[in-house]
């Protein structure tokens, strides 16, 4: 575990990693949105018990 | 972990896996875990199995609730575990508090770290700071390279 401050980098959102990581914020949202919509619960496979 | 709340998991896709609880307070949680390959360069053979982590919750929550972050954290690991895979997760910026989510998920770590490191980085874009984390087994011999590779890509 690193208790430091994060390290900073330096990224261009006009390069193909930041664009990746542009796609990665998009994806989150599509994520958030499918489940507000309702279609996230359609594929139960099993529930999971704590321990 | 302690104590948790039962979850469900589901399969939606090949390489997408999803979970959900409910908490006491009648607030669901969802948790979607997606490949995360294509973040980092084709030619990193040691990242094509880095997953992303998403979360999302309906409804407000009535105070403190400690199970509500040890069945997150008990999800993660369990994937961890299960997928022999580093997870990295991406905080949410759209409300302003990513790098609180970041200082959050580092205090929760740091309470059931056993078997796991973290490690994290402030990705820099133009506009905005970008906090991203890294959850991986102590075991895994590359568990320190996977965000210097992030690093390296960054050069180009």
């Amino acid at each position: 575990m690193k208790n430091n401050k994060p390290k900073v980098i330096q990224i261009s959102s006009d390069s193909i990693v930041g664009k990746n990581f542009l796609k990665a914020i998009k994806a989150q949202k599509e994520f958030k949105e499918k489940v507000e919509s309702g279609s996230f619960s359609k594929s139960k496979i099993k529930k999971v018990t704590c321990g | 972990v302690d104590s948790c709340y039962l979850f469900d998991f589901y399969e939606s896709g090949v390489n997408s896996f999803k979970y959900s609880f409910l908490t006491a307070s009648g607030s669901e949680y969802f948790i979607s875990f997606d490949i995360a390959s294509y973040l980092f360069h084709q030619d990193c053979l040691i990242c094509n199995n880095i997953y992303s982590i998403s979360f999302y919750h309906e409804g407000s929550n009535s105070g403190y609730d400690e199970n509500i972050r040890n069945t997150i954290i008990k999800i993660i690991f369990d994937f961890i575990n299960e997928k022999n895979c580093p997870v990295l997760f991406i905080c949410d910026m759209t409300d302003g508090l990513a790098e609180s989510r970041l200082r959050l998920f580092t205090r929760w770590f740091n309470l059931f770290s056993d078997g796991f490191l973290f490690d994290s980085r402030l990705l820099q874009f133009e506009q905005f700071i970008l906090p991203v984390g890294l959850f991986g087994k102590e075991s895994d011999p590359n568990i320190n390279h996977y965000l210097e590779q992030m690093e390296f890509e960054f050069l180009f």
